[in-house]
């Protein structure tokens, strides 16, 4: 039993389910305002689908970061053998990219959903509805990009 | 490379040129024709007014254009799901659109679309109510009595109801009681209540009423008909079974009329440029012999302008008027031809003041390489060009999806050059090669997965100069607007500042040797210390004077946030070479597993998986980088809320005009 490489399971684990779930909400909460569109419009779809798309981005991330840990023990081969302080850290280091998606991909999903109301009213401003929404992601990118930086420093 | 320089123009006229200046001006696309508001109007020509309007265009259009979605959802062929994404655009010449408006009755196809839809729909409606009557129906069904016999006869009186499964017991012994000639019958049960018929003699009417108030009986209504219930259901089967064949029939009928189509889309774009003539029309002031045009030129156009004028008649005059204090003129860009699909950008953001200046040219490199490192790797990078490039000649689409299109294949671009240096191809290892292309080894300078501080520092360094050069931008406004105090002190000083800090930065890592160290610090306290004499010089009391100065150092922090946000261009990068490797992965166990079978469905995985991870890669890669662009980059140096020059023109919605 080597609770090193437990911990660092449960941080890929928690990376890809909070991030997941965010996404999962906010592309939910997306989808609602664009299904009430589309029965109005239906040619609108292929705009709405790119704006309900926007908040999925943080699933993504999220397993991104979870396969960063993946590989950094390499659990697909031959698991390395990793202390139980270096799981810790390796658990830490998913978090920015877990507690950002979470919330990220939440309150993106809302931006969306406010987006649709613009492809309702003025579809040719679909662009900066757009816009609005990637402002949000913002965070998730970082946590993103925190996660994969303290990853990488953490010494095996 | 531009904003292009507008006039202000007026035309007068005698009202008999009227609709040849009109014809001229349509044809040419370049004047943006404007309102004149009564109070503009000089004293003199008082009795100059706007002309009434003819034609109901806008009912007219409206109504094609519900009977073209009518058809759209009628017609057999369903939009296939790319449509959704690029609608295709017919072409046509002017001469079909005249044609179709002229020959085709289209009026006649309109009134049969919506009488259609109105049967339809009534229809429907029926189809509806049908469905509720049998549902209602459907628990009576083993009850044996004309329906309109229940309610009552010479000596008794009937109801149906509903009462609750778990009451009924009582409820029976309760009614007995009351009065033993009673009759209930059990007629169907769900598993909560039971439907009941009750018969009771009209003497005892009250007395039973009453109590079924009290209880906890429901009465449920239903149509009086001579039939009992089940004939009732199959009769109403039967109307279903009519109803369903004849909606059939008008499904069919718009489906034929569906080929009609184009003809009404040519009809519509007819109208809608007759409707932009006669609101423009609408625009002019005229009196009983006269008219009076208002408008914005741009410059260049305005002797082509002149020309075409004298060659209708020489009794037209058109001058050049002074603009009005605060008013701007319309905002049109002019850029090369290879750069104007980065105009889309622009056109997401809005449009910059008339006085303000182009971003187009100064973000078009910026823009196309943030895309190439968001995407950054050499596969996708030529599919996604490959793929612009043959949507773009194979299919008819818009003017503005196209310039999208051509911006991707820059983009796509970019990325393959990205890839090459990076050694992104399809997230393939490239230590697995065989021998034989260790020329792609070879390319390679950095791998970002292995070595991302590299990359970060590119990206933030990448950042750093994109706002050093946004504010040079705002410096060279500055200079050309005459306001060069600002431009020495607000932006010249900014950029020495920025510069100095991040030298300072690279010495403290040690990147540029030990004595230059004390040199950048010495650099930067220089340059803060003049930011805090110089930035409250626009304050008149000391203290703001001092106030002002110091808390303008502030503004660093704002710099420092905005190139930290270009890290996004490492992250996004990585994203893509990390799901590439993730599909090759799952891709490779799978070939692994099944004999044959797995092989194929390597393919599969590899083939979905690489398309997926290059459209969402694709999609955040052009938000992101845009977003850098208008949050960072617009932020020094562009002033938005100019108004898009919209010239009178030949507009269509439906079809490209070729």
């Amino acid at each position: 039993m080597n609770l090193g490489l437990a911990l660092a399971i449960l941080g890929a684990a928690v990376s890809m389910g909070l991030a997941g779930t965010g996404s999962a909400i906010g592309v939910g909460i997306a989808g609602e305002a664009a299904g009430g569109v589309t029965t109005e419009d239906p040619e609108k779809f292929g705009r709405l689908l790119l704006l309900q798309a926007l908040p999925g981005t943080q699933g993504i991330y999220g397993f991104l970061a979870a396969f960063w840990v993946m590989l950094k023990i390499n659990l697909l081969g031959t698991p390395v053998v990793i202390s139980t302080e270096t799981g810790w850290m390796l658990f830490f280091a998913c978090l920015p990219i877990a507690i950002a998606g979470l919330f990220s991909g939440i309150y993106q999903g809302r931006v969306s959903a406010a987006g649709a109301g613009v492809v309702a009213r003025r579809p040719e401003e679909t662009g900066k509805a757009v816009i609005f929404a990637a402002m949000v992601e913002t965070y998730a990118v970082l946590g993103l990009l925190t996660t994969i930086l303290l990853i990488n420093g953490i010494p095996l | 490379m531009s904003i292009v320089p507008m006039e202000k123009i007026n035309i007068f006229s005698l009202s008999a040129n009227k609709s040849a200046v009109l014809d001229l001006l349509q044809r040419k696309e370049i004047v943006e024709v404007r309102e004149i508001k009564e109070k503009d109007i000089p004293q003199d020509v008082f009795s100059l007014r706007p002309e009434p309007e003819e034609f109901n265009y806008e009912l007219e259009l409206s109504e094609i254009e519900f009977a073209i979605s009518f058809l759209k959802k009628a017609s057999e062929e369903k939009p296939g799901f790319v449509d959704a994404f690029l609608p295709t655009v017919a072409r046509a010449d002017e001469e079909d659109l005249f044609s179709c408006f002229r020959e085709f009755d289209y009026k006649g196809v309109v009134e049969k679309c919506k009488s259609l839809e109105r049967q339809i729909s009534n229809l429907r409606t029926l189809r509806a109510k049908l469905f509720t009557d049998i549902t209602c129906l459907s628990p009576w069904k083993n009850l044996d009595i004309k329906l309109d016999e229940i309610s009552e006869t010479d000596k008794t009186c009937g109801l149906l109801g509903v009462v609750p499964l778990k009451i009924f017991p009582e409820f029976l012994k309760t009614l007995e009681k009351l009065s033993p000639t009673v009759y209930i019958e059990d007629v169907s049960r769900t598993k909560t209540e039971v439907n009941v018929l009750i018969v009771f003699l009209k003497e005892e009417k009250e007395a039973v009423l009453d109590f079924l108030k009290k209880s906890k009986f429901e009465e449920v209504g239903l149509e009086i008909s001579r039939r009992t219930p089940r004939e009732q259901i199959s009769h109403i089967e039967l109307l279903m079974k009519n109803t369903n064949e004849e909606l059939e029939i008008l499904e069919k009928e718009s489906g034929a009329l569906a080929k009609d189509i184009l003809k009404l889309m040519c009809a519509h774009d007819y109208l809608l440029q007759k409707k932009a003539y006669s609101d423009t029309k609408a625009k002019l002031l005229s009196s009983d012999y006269t008219f009076m045009l208002e408008g914005w030129i741009p410059r260049k156009q305005f002797d082509a302008l002149k020309k075409g004028l004298a060659e209708i008649s020489s009794e037209i005059e058109c001058v050049k008027v002074k603009p009005a204090k605060g008013e701007e003129p319309p905002v049109a860009l002019s850029n090369k031809a290879p750069m104007r699909p980065l105009e889309t950008i622009i056109r997401i953001y809005g449009m910059p003041r008339y006085h303000n200046i182009d971003p187009t040219p100064y973000l078009s490199a910026f823009f196309i390489l943030f895309f190439g490192l968001c995407l950054g790797d050499a596969g996708y990078g030529i599919s996604l060009a490959l793929l612009s490039l043959i949507i773009m000649k194979k299919f008819s689409i818009k003017e503005s999806t196209k310039g999208l299109l051509r911006l991707l294949m820059y983009g796509g671009l970019a990325s393959a050059v990205v890839g090459v240096f990076t050694g992104g191809w399809f997230g393939i290892d490239l230590q697995a090669l065989p021998p034989y292309l260790g020329w792609v080894q070879s390319l390679r300078l950095i791998d970002p997965i292995k070595d991302p501080i590299f990359m970060l520092v590119l990206a933030l360094m990448l950042g750093v100069f994109q706002i050093l050069f946004g504010i040079a931008i705002q410096m060279y406004i500055n200079i050309r607007d005459g306001n060069v105090a600002d431009a020495v002190l607000d932006d010249g000083l900014w950029i020495y500042f920025i510069t100095s800090v991040v030298l300072y930065v690279f010495a403290t890592a040690g990147a540029l040797g030990a004595a230059f160290k004390s040199i950048a610090g010495y650099m930067v306290l220089a340059g803060a210390g003049i930011l805090v004499l110089t930035q409250g010089r626009r304050q008149k009391n000391i203290f703001l004077k001092a106030a002002t100065g110091i808390l303008s150092l502030y503004k660093l922090v704002g710099y420092f946030s905005d190139v930290l946000s270009y890290s996004r261009l490492l992250a996004l990068g990585l994203a893509t070479a990390v799901i590439a490797m993730v599909v090759n992965l799952i891709g490779g166990m799978t070939a692994g597993s099944i004999p044959i079978l797995g092989i194929l469905l390597t393919a599969v995985i590899y083939t979905i998986g690489h398309l997926f991870n290059l459209t969402i890669s694709s999609l955040g890669a052009f938000i992101h980088s845009g977003r850098l662009q208008f949050a960072e980059f617009f932020s020094k140096f562009v002033e938005g809320g100019g108004k898009e020059f919209r010239p009178f023109r030949k507009e269509t919605k439906y079809v490209n005009l070729s």
